[in-house]
């Protein structure tokens, strides 16, 4: 009770109120690289062999890598026209974000499946890229759609009025002025499906290297927890490295835009 | 000719997003027990018919429902709070901290579930309702964290700021300025919580054997394991629920809208 009788609550610093969701992410985010190192990292000076050849290890890695680059600009490549009709048609822009929703609250492995069975002929790199394109759709569709909110309708209807085509202002507006969020959304295409391991497990039909199913075959296959935490550091350190980037250059593109922007 | 070219390819583009989901609805309707598109004579409902007769799957449901109103609640009650700092407060760490929330979904779900596996392992939490959750919590706070923060965001705190001129303590006026303004805003994010734990699948596959199971983990199983169109006939129904929210949200939304307008043609 204060001097007037009312009753006070003790006094927290409001900054406090962030710390238990930042403390049980730090959690989650620490828990795999921490139980790596304690499991697996004891003998730093002599680290175990990984039982592969120097060229097995740079074809996984490159693997790694140039498969979810590819995946994340084809699904720029699939939502890029669709988003930019449904910008000018409503009717469409319904059905498209309809579908989006569906697909965006449907986990991933179903529609791995899907892919696994729709086209049983298609195994190898180019399936396993249309399938992580597919996947990653509804996020570089979001990721788009918000650079295109930002678009101001009056440059755009002035544009129109004036005897602009739709495909006109599709390639002299829309595009230069979300371009910033293309970059964004291949960033994110890429730092997700880094992490795909159904994809190349089961779309890839076992042709496909990658470092997420070298992490589920050591540690349920062969059982082996270190060479699992050396795989878990490199993609959990590329994520990390990919989401700075990605902050990074969505500021710098976003400033160095916004001034050149009518 | 150029515009044939745009039109094929938009056509291929929307063909490209389509096409799996209509495969889906078409394996799910096959009589036959193994998965493949049905003929006229092969299509049904069986699988339908034997998804709601399941004792299994009525299991799951129970076992996923569970799981959601615990989760979603307490990760609205965590990231709420969270949401409000990260918007009010500005600075480094205040930055680095929001930052920090979001990670695990930056972190790819088979290291995160890894992580998990071998921590409730440790704790003896392996394959335990509790276990489950707390593997969820991973997948569900940061995403309802990001939704509140963009909708805090949106708004304006002049009543947090009166509130605060008017002498209420910084934490009495952010909690009200949160629960009374933003009520509905939580309602909608524990909603959206509840989806996305009901869809989670890798962590609770790698965090559980037998004895929760959950839906689509249930599902994954039918699919992967016994190849039958199951988890298929599940999808379509787990779909039509999703537009059947889909559509609630829009109508409701619509009324509101036009309940409104009418409010101010009315008054003026």
């Amino acid at each position: 009770m204060d001097g007037d009788g009312q009753v006070t609550s003790p006094r927290i610093p409001t900054i406090l109120w962030i710390a238990p969701a930042a403390g049980l992410a730090t959690c989650y985010a620490l828990a795999p690289v921490l139980l790596a190192l304690s499991t697996g990292f004891q003998n730093w000076e002599h680290p175990k062999p990984l039982g592969l050849t120097q060229v097995d290890l740079a074809n996984l890695i490159w693997d790694s890598f140039w498969i979810p680059c590819l995946s994340s600009l084809l699904a720029i490549a699939i939502t890029l026209p669709l988003n930019l009709i449904s910008f000018f048609c409503v009717p469409f822009r319904k059905l498209w974000f309809t579908v989006l929703m569906l697909v965006l609250f449907t986990n991933p492995i179903f529609f791995v499946f899907v892919w696994a069975f729709l086209w049983p002929w298609t195994k190898g790199s180019v399936a396993v890229i249309c399938a992580a394109g597919y996947i990653l759709t509804p996020l570089a569709a979001l990721v788009t759609e918000s650079g295109l909110r930002s678009v101001p309708m009056t440059i755009v209807n002035l544009s129109r009025v004036s005897g602009a085509s739709p495909a006109n202002v599709c390639r002299d507006l829309l595009i230069p002025w979300i371009w910033p969020q293309f970059v964004v959304a291949w960033l994110l295409g890429f730092m997700s499906a880094l992490g795909f391991f159904l994809v190349p497990l089961y779309v890839g039909g076992g042709r496909v290297r990658s470092a997420t199913v070298w992490i589920d075959r050591s540690l349920n296959q062969l059982g082996d927890s270190e060479m699992a935490g050396y795989f878990i550091l490199i993609i959990t350190g590329l994520a990390v490295l990919g989401m700075l980037l990605a902050g990074g250059i969505h500021r710098i593109l976003d400033s160095s835009t916004a001034e050149q922007r009518p | 000719m150029k515009r044939f070219l745009i039109n094929t390819a938009i056509f291929i583009a929307f063909l490209f997003v389509l096409t799996p989901l209509i495969g889906v609805v078409l394996f799910s309707l096959s009589s036959t027990r193994a998965v493949g598109f049905p003929s006229l004579s092969t299509l049904s409902l069986r699988w339908f018919v034997e998804l709601m007769s399941s004792p299994e799957w009525a299991r799951a449901l129970i076992s996923s429902g569970l799981i959601a109103i615990v989760v979603s609640p307490v990760s609205v009650c965590i990231a709420a709070p969270a949401a409000f700092v990260s918007i009010r407060q500005r600075g480094i760490l205040v930055s680095a901290l929001s930052s920090l929330i979001i990670s695990p979904l930056v972190i790819p779900p088979i290291v995160l579930a890894t992580g998990l596996f071998l921590f409730l392992d440790r704790l003896s939490l392996f394959d335990t309702f509790l276990g489950v959750v707390i593997a969820h919590q991973a997948a569900v706070a940061p995403v309802v964290f990001l939704l509140l923060r963009s909708r805090f965001r949106a708004e304006t705190m002049f009543l947090y700021d009166t509130a605060r001129l008017l002498g209420a303590s910084p934490s009495r006026a952010a909690t009200t300025w949160i629960v009374n303004s933003h009520g509905g805003t939580l309602v909608a994010a524990a909603a959206i919580g509840i989806l996305f734990s009901f869809n989670e699948a890798i962590l609770t596959i790698y965090v559980t054997d037998t004895n929760v199971p959950t839906l689509t983990k249930q599902a994954f199983s039918g699919i992967a394991r016994d190849i039958t169109p199951l988890g298929f006939a599940f999808l379509v129904v787990w779909w039509i629920v999703l537009l059947s929210i889909l559509l609630m949200w829009v109508s409701r939304f619509s009324f509101i809208t036009q309940h409104l307008n009418k409010g101010v043609t009315h008054g003026g």
